[in-house]
């Protein structure tokens, strides 16, 4: 019987999936059509081959199974200016590692219109990406110098999306790897964002749907609210603080207590960034705070989550770096007066190096060590190649 | 008669005054002028990159020069030889330097910019220095250099290293010309921004000037 749910699940997803790709779609052919003047649309691609060798690289998947070390995966960003101020975005995601059963091997990531009358306003609606933390600017860009993604933006916990779970319960899904998320960076929000900035202050506030800890939640009635203000300091420095809250239960979820509704489970995140960069250096740090609510009692259980990342030019062609980060979660009571955390603290160590063959491809070579503190399979060490190609 | 020619002629080598020589005149032509356009995901999220900017406007249609003049004798380099990062663009677009000279590149601009060159003839990585500083490049090797900016993916400069003092710039309507080259069996190269390089062999004698039309 679960077995049929399951599948019914995957099935109507997919349905909800097409239905969002296919709106993009006509929009952004009803948008071209109807500015045909000024229209012209621009593309740009980009093409990715990975092998790897050691242990499985499964613990970097992704909630839908797409995952940056599969080994064939293609992005398609198209976009067009249709006024001067106003534009449509679309981003295409093509990764042969997806098993269809769960989700498509193509998707579209995000598509929205921007309106942009000045730096000081801009106006994004669509599915949007994500505004909180720094790190999802840089991957949209295409400027992650590793392959993995930090923990904090994909790693899974073991607290699960559609039930509500007690405590002590929790406990036995430790390293279950299929919960909710701490800020979830591969799946976008549908939503509006209004930004702006100035030479040295910028400000984001963003109302959407679903959560950033868990994407599926948008089958909810609840809003996710985002803020973040961020500052630069000299054109080397960059700091952001930023916060979000949302219900972040899917629609539908199950142990619900009488009387409350699946939206009234809230989690919370704050989330700060910095940024140094000066000649041949560049620097990144994120930290996190999360809570979730759980339980009959709508408890706070809450994990702390940061990571660190550099990179270093040797030459014109080729450069070395590394991120470190780690989650630590929250303990809670065990019983016996013990106190346990409620998943396995994990570290994620990533190195490697780029050599640039030409301007628009990339030869990258990493490593990646993960290791959970008290997991039966506690460290996973694997290596990795990755040729890039901007077409 | 042509005996006194030649005397005055052998005079002038010994004493190592100008020989007169004829040289290349002519236009070049571009038929479809390729648009600018914009690569690379910055290019993509800014709307202001999809059209010339105004840099472009002054650039010369092409750059002509002699490759393989005989003789060791070296250009003297370009004095104050400079491409400004001003605007998020590269001022000038186009730059035009004898091998042996010393570009500065001083960044204008609020924010990093990161210049950078993968060329053969010359690569180089100058890292982000914020507005008011300059880092310089020795450009040793005759060439094309394509300069980027690597934050600003839309940002891109054209540096065309001659390996000699036997070169030019297009006018605004085109023409061009290069005098006073000593007579001989050369080639010219043409390049044009946006198009594959020209080479054209050419005779150049003492008596008339070569008329070349040029098309892109
Ligand atoms: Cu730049």
């Amino acid at each position: 019987m679960s077995k049929i749910d399951l599948s019914l699940k995957v099935k109507k997803n997919k349905i909800l999936n097409n239905k969002i790709l296919g709106i993009s779609l006509i929009i952004f052919m009803i948008s071209l059509c109807s500015f045909p003047a000024r229209s012209q649309v621009n593309s740009v691609y980009f093409f990715e081959m990975t092998g790897s060798a050691g242990d499985k690289t499964a613990v970097n998947d992704n909630n839908r199974g797409d995952n940056p070390f599969n080994q064939i995966r293609a992005k398609w960003f198209i976009n067009s200016w249709l006024t001067d101020k106003l534009g449509v975005f679309v981003k295409v995601l093509y990764d042969d590692g997806i098993d269809v059963m769960y989700d498509d091997k193509i998707r579209i990531d995000g598509a929205y219109f921007l309106y942009s009358p000045t730096s000081k306003l801009n106006i994004k609606a669509g599915k949007i990406p994500s505004t909180l933390g720094s790190f999802p600017e840089r991957n949209y860009l295409e400027k992650n110098d590793l392959i993995g993604s930090p923990l904090m933006y994909q790693y899974r916990t073991g607290l699960p999306k559609g039930t509500v779970i007690e405590a002590q319960d929790l406990l036995s899904l430790k390293g279950a790897k299929n919960g909710n998320n701490i800020i979830y960076e591969a799946c976008w929000n549908n939503g509006v964002e209004v930004s702006g900035n100035n030479s040295w202050i910028g400000y984001k506030l963003a109302v959407t749907d679903g959560s950033l800890v868990n994407p599926p939640s948008n089958s909810n009635d609840g809003f996710q609210f985002m803020g973040k203000l961020s500052v630069n300091k000299g054109p080397g420095i960059k700091a952001g603080i930023g916060y979000g809250i949302s219900s972040y239960l899917k629609a539908n979820s199950t142990n619900i207590p009488s009387g409350t509704k699946t939206e009234d489970y809230r989690s919370t995140s704050i989330i700060t960034d910095l940024e140094y960069t000066a000649g041949y250096l560049e620097t990144h740090a994120e930290f996190i705070h999360n809570t979730y609510d759980i339980g009959s009692n709508r408890d706070e259980i809450s994990l702390d989550s940061f990571f660190v990342e550099g990179k270093y030019k040797i030459k014109p062609r080729f450069y070395i770096a590394a991120r470190w980060g780690r989650i630590i979660f929250e303990k809670i009571n065990a019983g016996n007066n013990s106190k346990e955390t409620w998943d396995h603290n994990i570290t994620r160590f990533e190195f490697g190096g780029g050599y640039k063959y030409s301007r628009k491809t990339i030869l990258k070579a990493v490593a990646q060590y993960n290791y959970y503190e008290d997991d039966v399979m506690d460290k996973i060490i694997f290596y990795a190649f990755q040729i890039k190609t901007e077409l | 008669m042509f005996r006194i020619k030649i005397i005055i002629l052998s005079l002038m080598v010994i004493y190592n005054l100008p020989v007169y020589a004829a040289g290349i005149k002519g236009k070049v032509v571009i038929n479809q002028q390729a648009a600018r356009k914009p690569s690379g995901l910055s290019a993509l999220y800014k709307k202001d990159v999809t059209t010339t900017p105004a840099a472009a406007q002054s650039d010369p249609m092409a750059v002509l020069f002699i490759k393989d003049f005989p003789g060791s004798e070296q250009p003297d380099p370009v004095e104050n030889a400079a491409i400004a990062q001003k605007n998020m663009t590269f001022h000038p677009n186009i730059l035009t330097i004898t091998v042996g000279t010393e570009v500065a590149f001083p960044n204008m601009d609020m924010i990093y910019h990161n210049v950078f060159s993968l060329s053969e003839t010359k690569e180089f990585d100058l890292g982000r220095y914020e507005k008011g500083k300059s880092k310089s490049v020795l450009f040793d090797k005759s060439g094309i250099v394509e300069v980027f900016c690597e934050i600003h993916s839309h940002m891109h400069a054209y540096i065309i290293v001659v390996p000699n003092k036997y070169y030019c710039l297009t006018r605004d309507d085109g023409s061009f010309e290069i005098m006073d080259i000593p007579p001989g069996k050369y080639t010219l190269v043409a390049w044009s921004k946006k198009h594959p390089v020209k080479e054209i062999p050419v005779t150049v004698t003492d008596n008339e000037d070569l008329e070349l039309t040029i098309e892109f």
